[in-house]
């Protein structure tokens, strides 16, 4: 009797064990990544009604650095006064990004790239629509003199009118954003596009004049681009009045809340990387 | 799976009612009330808070009949006390579970928490002081199908605060009594205890990307088994368990596709008044989580300790040692000794020796062909070579405590401890600590009823006193206490940042305790950092005010 | 789903409350929790006791000094307390798997005679409502729990004894202090 029942609880635990085993999947190493390239392909396009100018302003920043608030501080001032016009992003990179064990890393392989490629030194610094200054990009250390470089940036027409609108499947994390350009004047240079999603209200620990601060409030973080880190090309004959449009479609990973997030956009220059126009939307 | 449970609550149900008509039944529990006052105090880095009154609260009910039993667990945080992670505000009922066991079998529907060996691929465990509550939600059933077999199968889902992970859980286990089993070593000295269990966890695929343009293949089911044996001969023990784990990308390891593998031996021999204890262990990638992109301490589902004696002594437990779970390798050895009384240095009452060594290291890692970084997200991260221990030491600890009964009255106990402490456990950059730690411990029994006790605690650091980190420099404390009977205590202390902040944490406590209920009432300052327990920490924040703890059981 | 558990669970216990309130029993120790002794072999409550007589029955842990200066304290005097009232004490580690394995060479390290028993999944702790470590009960003949305290200091286990001999003598001592 007692032989009898431990073999069937034997019998059973192997077949148990059998089912459970399958239960775990082996992935080849050739297949460890999947593309998820989404360059989107230009078409003609209608007129684009919005055709504001408006300025890329960009912060490296780290949660240990002790005067990046200010900088905070000094942009969201802009932004009250100029609104819109202002399109905000703040990249953490560099060592001063290191997060503070349990709190969440900020940091970016695409955001470091970017702060070795403009070979940023200290933080914070901030870069107007990276504006180039005989061949070198100028950085901005001094958090009172953004102001003055947004105003002369605002002056300057890139000529093309851009806009976005953005939509997300909440239930598996996919969207697309669609983008329209319209050449107010003609533009000789080559232009590329590139797309990036932020995100706002983020609490973490953040450095401070008077210590850690343990609720700091994030925002405009930088997350991901949608295309390449430099961007796509904008295939177009840049005669005045061309019209062309294109969809660009991305997967959020979850860990990033969707309702908190924005799509930013740049066109750039492709031989100085410079920025002539840009917008955001929010992605949801 | 609803559906069974339903069916499982109904016949469950059915059991109760009968088991009611036979009368009984009982009905205990269990109370914690912790509650926070504290004030800004911005010399130690302590915060305003806003709200004033701060507090934690779990009531557990338990019912038993017979095989049955149910119980909930009533839970509130309002607002968390400092250091809480703040998704636990809010109130309800935390856990609920019923269950039904006779001789054969056991089945819980609901809440339960359980482990699988010693925990290195599933233990789900609530550890209230570091705020973590990993209860599965699901079913758990346990077989004897014959004295000395257990089966244990579950599936479920992990606790995250006031909701549950992505991830289900589902695992079996056995573990079988040889001597039970084969009747020729029924009788033997020789007892030997053979197991084997197996994890699997099934989570939806979500887009990791990996460089521009790319994102993640995620493998949706990670497995975990391990294989474990216990041998017990007289005076001999060992003890040992291996696991491995499936390709399980996740931000803990910066999803590499590399598998995990933990090794764990402990051997031991003890006689009466001797006891050694030898312990080594390896830990490569086993961090292993219910949700591939959650961090912080929630949402493990295996358990690795640090290997390394939990130290209670205050200054003792400044630098304590963390579990690495991407690697580490660590010995560690612990005597007990009693020296007998009559003896020499026994003296009339006997002496107690304890000595403790452990020394944890970074595990041998190499970049993987054609890679010059380690880790790489997206690639099977390095190559580790088993046997070779890693450059980097992690900790090390060695101390040893003797315990002295002087008179009839009075008991002493000195213990040094020499601390070695590598910031990288904490993700920080920097040197490693050497600490040396001198405590006295005496107690004096005026009379049946009055008892005193005092401490003198010493830390003397290598690393001069640096703002970020409030443990730096040299620390000095005392510590009073009267006992009135096991009634009423009270407390005072300080513990003293020489060479350093030149912060007085000081600290004033009374207790009353009646049978099991117990009321501590506490004021003063607390240091800001890490609270510890078996090597999972919380970072606790400064703080400077009232603290009181109401528990209670019937 | 989530109701319907809730609201068989509410109706149970308050039958529970019912009945436990008729017959104003004593708890009784849980006699289907599974522990492990000191050798690995799972043994289960049911097999708890000592005789017909009371037995003490005290919940600790390696890194609990209070339990350790409790149970080193009643070693000196465990022999005289056997031999004056045979009671007997069994002592359940609530230690995970860090300190497991040192709880056998810690007991014979530290010579204790004490019936040893390891709840590393703590199922007991919870069955019988331990909060902190560490927390002592007196378990009668019957198997029910007459008296239960927390935390320990030097010369409670004078309190203790006179208590275990107190129930040797059929006293009922639920009220004592």
């Amino acid at each position: 009797m007692k032989r009898y029942m431990l073999k069937n609880v034997i019998k059973s635990v192997l077949v148990a064990t059998a089912v459970l085993f399958t239960a775990c999947d082996k992935i080849d190493s050739d297949d460890y990544l999947i593309y998820s390239g989404s360059n989107g392909e230009w078409v003609n396009g209608s007129s684009v009604t919005d055709k504001e100018q408006r300025v890329f302003v960009e912060k490296y920043t780290g949660v240990r650095c002790v005067n990046c608030p200010d900088a905070d501080v000094a942009i969201s001032q802009i932004q009250s006064s100029l609104g819109h016009k202002i399109i905000a992003v703040s990249i953490h990179a560099g060592g001063m990004a290191r997060p503070y064990s349990g709190y969440e890393d900020f940091r970016t392989e695409t955001g470091e790239a970017w702060n070795t490629y403009f070979g940023i030194q200290a933080n914070p610094s901030v870069m107007v629509n990276r504006s180039m200054n005989n061949g070198t990009p100028n950085i901005i250390t001094d958090v009172a003199a953004v102001s003055g470089a947004v105003n002369s940036a605002l002056s300057q027409n890139g000529n093309i009118a851009m806009e976005m609108t953005s939509t997300f499947n909440a239930d598996n994390g996919n969207g697309y954003v669609d983008v329209s350009l319209e050449f107010l004047e003609k533009v000789a240079d080559e232009l590329t596009i590139t797309l990036l999603v932020t995100e706002d209200g983020i609490i973490g620990k953040q450095l401070e004049h008077g210590g850690v601060n343990e609720n700091y409030e994030f925002n405009h973080v930088f997350r991901m681009t949608i295309t390449d880190l430099w961007g796509a090309d904008v295939v177009a004959d840049g005669e005045k009045g061309t019209c062309r449009s294109a969809r660009f479609e991305y997967s959020l990973p979850s860990n990033y809340k969707a309702e908190k997030c924005h799509i930013v956009g740049f066109i750039s220059k492709k031989n100085t990387r410079e920025i002539i126009q840009s917008a955001e939307t929010s992605l949801m | 799976m609803k559906k069974l449970l339903i069916m499982l609550v109904a016949s469950v149900f059915t059991v109760q009612l009968q088991a009611q008509s036979l009368g009984g039944g009982q009905v205990t529990g269990n109370f914690q009330i912790d509650a926070q006052l504290s004030r800004q105090d911005s010399a130690i880095g302590a915060e305003d808070v806003p709200q004033k009154l701060l507090s934690n609260v779990f009531a557990n009910l338990l019912y038993t009949n017979g095989g049955f039993s149910a119980g909930v667990r009533f839970e509130s945080y309002l607002d968390p006390l400092l250091g809480f992670n703040a998704q636990y505000k809010g109130a309800g009922i935390a856990n609920k579970f019923m269950s039904y066991q006779n001789d054969m079998f056991e089945i819980t529907a609901g809440n339960f928490y359980d482990q699988y060996g010693s925990g290195l691929i599933f233990r789900s465990y609530e550890d209230r002081n570091l705020g973590l509550d990993n209860a599965m939600m699901g079913v758990n059933v346990k077989v004897r199908p014959m004295d000395g077999i257990i089966i244990k199968s579950m599936v479920g889902k992990q606790r995250y605060y006031w909701d549950y992970g992505k991830g289900l859980v589902r695992g079996i286990d056995g573990e079988f009594s040889i001597n039970s089993l084969i009747k020729r070593f029924e009788e033997s000295k020789t007892r030997v205890t053979l197991g084997a269990g197996f994890i699997s966890k099934y989570e939806e695929d979500q887009t990791i990307l990996a460089g521009d343009n790319y994102k993640l293949n995620l493998p949706l089911n990670v497995g975990a088994g391990s294989f474990r044996m216990d041998l017990a001969h007289g005076n001999w023990g060992l003890q040992a368990e291996y696991a491995i784990k499936s390709q399980d990308p996740n931000v803990l390891n910066n999803y590499i596709y590399k598998g995990g593998n933990a090794l764990f031996v402990s051997a031991s021999y003890s006689q009466k008044g001797l006891g050694i204890n030898l312990q080594a262990k390896r830990i490569d990638n086993m961090g292993f989580k219910s949700e591939r992109s959650a961090t912080g301490e929630m949402l493990y589902i295996n358990y690795i300790p640090a290997m390394s004696k939990q130290h209670t002594y205050a200054l003792m437990a400044l630098y304590p040692a963390i579990t690495q779970v991407n690697g580490e390798m660590g010995v560690q050895a612990d005597v007990t000794y009693s020296i007998k009384k009559g003896t020499l240095l026994g003296g009339k009452y006997g002496t107690g020796i304890k000595m403790n060594f452990s020394q944890i290291m970074s595990i041998d890692k190499q970049p993987l062909e054609g890679y010059t970084t380690i880790g790489e997200t997206g690639t099977d991260g390095y190559t580790s070579n088993f046997f070779k221990v890693g450059d980097e030491l992690y900790y090390q600890d060695f101390n040893i405590e003797i315990s002295k009964k002087l008179s009839k009255a009075a008991k002493l106990a000195v213990t040094y401890a020499y601390i070695a402490f590598n910031p990288i456990m904490e993700n920080e950059h920097g040197d490693i600590h050497y600490n040396n730690v001198f405590v006295a411990d005496y107690t004096h029994k005026l009379n049946s009823k009055n008892v005193l006790r005092g401490e003198l605690q010493w830390l003397k650091s290598n690393i001069a006193y640096f703002d970020e980190d409030k443990r730096s420099g040299d620390w000095l404390m005392a510590l009073v206490e009267w006992n009135f009977t096991s009634a009423f205590f009270l407390s005072v202390s300080d513990q003293y940042n020489y060479n350093g902040s030149e912060e007085h944490y000081y600290n004033v406590s009374v207790g009353y305790t009646h049978n099991t209920t117990r009321l501590q009432v506490g004021y003063g300052k607390q240091r800001k950092g890490l609270l510890c327990i078996g090597g999972v920490c919380r970072e606790v924040p400064a703080s400077n005010g009232l603290t009181i703890s109401l528990t209670s059981s019937f | 789903m989530k109701k319907l558990l809730v609201s068989a669970f509410v109706f149970i216990m308050s039958m529970g409350m019912i009945n436990a309130q008729e017959t104003k029993s004593l708890p009784v120790l849980p006699d289907n929790i599974s522990v492990k002794n000191l050798d690995g072999k799972t043994i289960q409550t049911s097999e708890f006791g000592n005789d017909g007589k009371p037995y003490i029955l005290s919940f600790w842990a390696t890194w609990c000094k209070p339990c350790l200066r409790e149970l080193n304290t009643i070693k000196e005097v465990y022999e005289e307390w056997q031999e004056e009232t045979g009671v007997k004490i069994i002592a359940v580690s609530i230690d995970d798997a860090r300190g497991a394995s040192r709880v056998k060479p810690l007991v014979n390290g530290s010579g204790w005679e004490y019936e040893v028993y390891i709840d590393q999944n703590q199922d007991l702790k919870r069955a019988m409502n331990v909060v902190n470590v560490p927390h002592t009960f007196i378990i009668n003949g019957k198997g029910e729990i007459v008296w239960q305290h927390t935390s320990f200091v030097e010369g409670s286990e004078e309190e203790l004894i006179e208590l275990v001999k107190k129930v040797m003598n059929g006293e009922d001592i639920s009220e004592s202090k």
